[in-house]
């Protein structure tokens, strides 16, 4: 009786043993693999000392000029715009680079995919389709992953500038707010009465498992 | 002992599996339904009642009320030809009910909110259409409704997939409501009860009663007899994407690909409309253009009504336009044919006639910025874009007959704003929640270790 005890305790023993042993390599395992990917170099930087940053604003008819920003209702007037106002006749479909945003701030030139969804993620930063394009007169969003494109995002400050190049132009953008709010939030992307860039990626910056918030930058057309 | 009824059972398996071949019914192949001579009326009726009714196409009746206004037709009152018409259509309905059903509804049924497939429908008590409902594929649709059938106002039978209004049969034996501001598709064929029409409808088809139709007073309402396009290549479920070579100054770095994603709620066949910017269009005074198939721009064509001149001179009614505009709808772009509408979920809405009073059966195109969708149709169109591109852009409407010269109109500038209350993109990357499970694993493997190590 007293050897039978012994077997199922070794026995035991060894299970425990296999499992921990497990449980130790996988976790080491998994926390390493996302390390290297957290660590990779993702936000591709062309910048350098001679990068033209001057900005050639294109003169938009109907630009406002505001530090504020005004969320309007959507009960917008009815109006027939110029043909001078479309700034881009073809509209860009899903997974088109559609240009670069570079922030001096960060010394960082990254490109701008039309779309959100992971496939555009991957490559630079997200233009969300329901948006305007930036430049147009309205709210222009742009999202981006905390751990690639957007890991430096937390070092800017009201103030910095966010200089958009697409196919209609260079357009500057002055950070005029720094929000925090919750990922489910739905009164960041709404209609505005002038061109704003709205940009958006995952807060706290650094928490383990899925972040619950968002970090929001809003930023004026200048 | 086992492997016997191992054999045993197999081979009841195979024997049911080859007799019930032979027990399973033979489907009917779905077949038009001839109308015979009532093909070329649009309204037919034992007793006629009109007020504001135009109709593209003969009518006839033994009695009448009011005279309709005929494009293309004539107006038979209680003579030969309304007769072999009024015979035919009885051997239509008898016909069309000796189908065997391929789908068995419920009394009461309500198709709204429905995409249906070509088949035979059979509904032993009434049918209602609550919201807008959808007929896909391009073949024969027969319903055959024991009840009545009653629309609600505001309701819209879509077309998608190469579904066209000849192929859809309506036959009905109790009473036919159609309300206020209905689309309707197809051929309506009512045996034995009453057909009431309600203000501002449009029927892309034909009412072929052997009872009595009822125009609610004061009208307008529209009947188009539809011609079923052969011709048209076969439709496909993903639409191409013509990209038109923009002739502004603008430098672009856009390169759209050849197949547009965006999910337009009607797929469409391969656009035969080619926009091609290289056509020199001729404009006159009318907003529709009309562009000559070879690129020879020509002058507008003058659509010349050929009615009968009826016992009493009346002027044309002017038809509600536009005819598929949406209740909760704005306004964002308009020209003299073309309307564009906002929708509060951010799709839009176009809508587009011929001019005058054409009358053709062919291809519309929309192009909203380089993203084309196209649906065939005839003389006026409701469109509808889900997810249109947001900005501000061209929206130009083509519509290209099956033959004759292509209509181009005017292109209307628009501006779509951001959408309101939209969910912020998930930026989330695995790695992070990678690195969580890891931890846990982690802690999970010293926990345990830690614990081996006390006994």
């Amino acid at each position: 009786m007293n050897n039978m005890n012994m077997k199922n305790k070794v026995k035991n023993r060894k299970r425990v043993n296999l499992i921990s042993l497990g449980s130790l390599i996988l976790g080491v395992f998994f926390i390493s693999w996302a390390m290297i990917h957290i660590q990779k170099e993702t936000a591709p930087t062309v910048y350098t000392e001679n990068t033209n940053l001057t900005s050639n604003n294109v003169i938009q008819q109907n630009a406002f000029k505001s530090n504020s920003f005004v969320p309007v209702e959507t009960s917008y007037p009815i109006s027939t715009p110029n043909h001078d106002d479309i700034l881009y006749p073809i509209r860009p479909l899903e997974g088109d680079t559609i240009g670069n945003l570079t922030i001096p701030a960060l010394k960082q030139i990254i490109p701008i995919i039309h779309g959100t969804d992971e496939d555009e993620l991957e490559k630079g930063i997200g233009h969300f389709s329901q948006s305007v394009l930036p430049g147009e007169n309205n709210n222009s969003v742009l999202s981006g992953h905390r751990d690639t494109v957007f890991a430096k995002l937390g070092e800017l400050k009201l103030g910095n500038t966010l200089i958009v190049e697409t196919s209609a132009g260079i357009f500057t953008y002055k950070i005029s707010a720094i929000r925090i709010v919750h990922k489910e939030d739905l009164t960041i992307i709404v209609p505005t009465d002038h061109a704003v860039l709205t940009v958006i990626t995952c807060y706290p910056f650094h928490f383990i498992g899925a972040a619950p918030d968002r970090y929001i930058l809003t930023a004026d057309l200048i | 002992m086992k492997v016997r009824y191992l054999k045993l059972t197999v081979l009841i398996l195979v024997f049911t599996l080859l007799f019930s071949r032979f027990l399973m019914p033979v489907s009917a192949a779905l077949s038009e339904i001839n109308l015979g001579s009532a093909s070329t009326f649009g309204l037919l009726a034992n007793t006629m009642t009109t007020v504001g009714t135009s109709v593209y196409g003969d009518t006839g009746a033994i009695t009448q009320t009011g005279i309709p206004f005929l494009t293309n037709g004539s107006n038979h009152i209680n003579d030969s030809a309304y007769n072999t018409a009024n015979s035919d259509l009885g051997n239509a309905i008898i016909n069309a009910n000796s189908q065997t059903p391929t789908i068995i509804g419920t009394p009461g049924a309500d198709l709204g909110g429905l995409t249906l497939l070509p088949g035979v429908y059979s509904y032993p008590g009434a049918v209602n259409i609550g919201t807008d409902v959808t007929l896909s594929g391009n073949d024969v649709f027969i319903f055959q409704i024991e009840g009545t059938l009653d629309t609600v106002a505001n309701t819209k039978i879509s077309l998608t997939n190469g579904a066209q209004a000849c192929n859809i049969y309506w036959v009905v034996k109790g009473a036919t409501t159609l309300a206020a501001n209905t689309s309707f598709e197809g051929n309506l064929m009512s045996e034995s009860a009453a057909v009431t029409v309600g203000i501002n409808t449009t029927i892309n088809g034909r009412i072929l009663s052997q009872n009595a139709v009822t125009f609610t007073n004061p009208g307008p309402s529209i009947i188009t007899v539809p011609t079923c396009v052969q011709a048209l290549p076969t439709p496909t479920v993903t639409p191409t994407v013509t990209v038109t070579p923009t002739t502004s100054a603008l430098p672009t770095t856009v390169t759209p690909t050849a197949t547009a994603t965006s999910p337009a709620v009607t797929p469409t066949p391969t656009p035969t409309a080619v926009l091609s910017t290289a056509t020199p269009l001729v404009t006159p005074t009318a907003s529709a253009v009309v562009v000559a198939p070879t690129g020879t721009p020509t002058a507008t064509p003058t659509a010349t009504p050929t009615a009968t001149p009826t016992a009493t001179p009346r002027t044309m009614p002017v038809p509600t336009y536009p005819t598929g505009a949406p209740v909760d709808g704005k306004l964002i772009g308009e020209s003299e044919l073309v309307e564009i509408w906002l929708l509060p979920n951010g799709g839009i809405v176009i809508v587009a006639q011929l001019p005058d009073n054409t009358k053709e059966t062919g291809v519309w195109s929309f192009d909203l910025g380089g993203v084309v969708y196209t649906i065939e149709g005839n003389r006026s169109v409701s469109y509808t874009v889900l997810k249109a591109p947001v900005g501000t852009y061209n929206i130009s409407v083509k519509f290209t007959p099956q033959s004759g010269p292509v209509y181009s109109f005017e292109a209307v500038p628009v501006t779509v704003p951001t959408v309101t209350g939209g969910e912020l993109p998930n930026t989330a990357t695995p790695w992070y929640n990678m690195l969580l499970v890891g931890s846990v694993f982690t802690i999970m493997g010293v926990v345990m270790w830690r614990r081996k190590l006390r006994e």
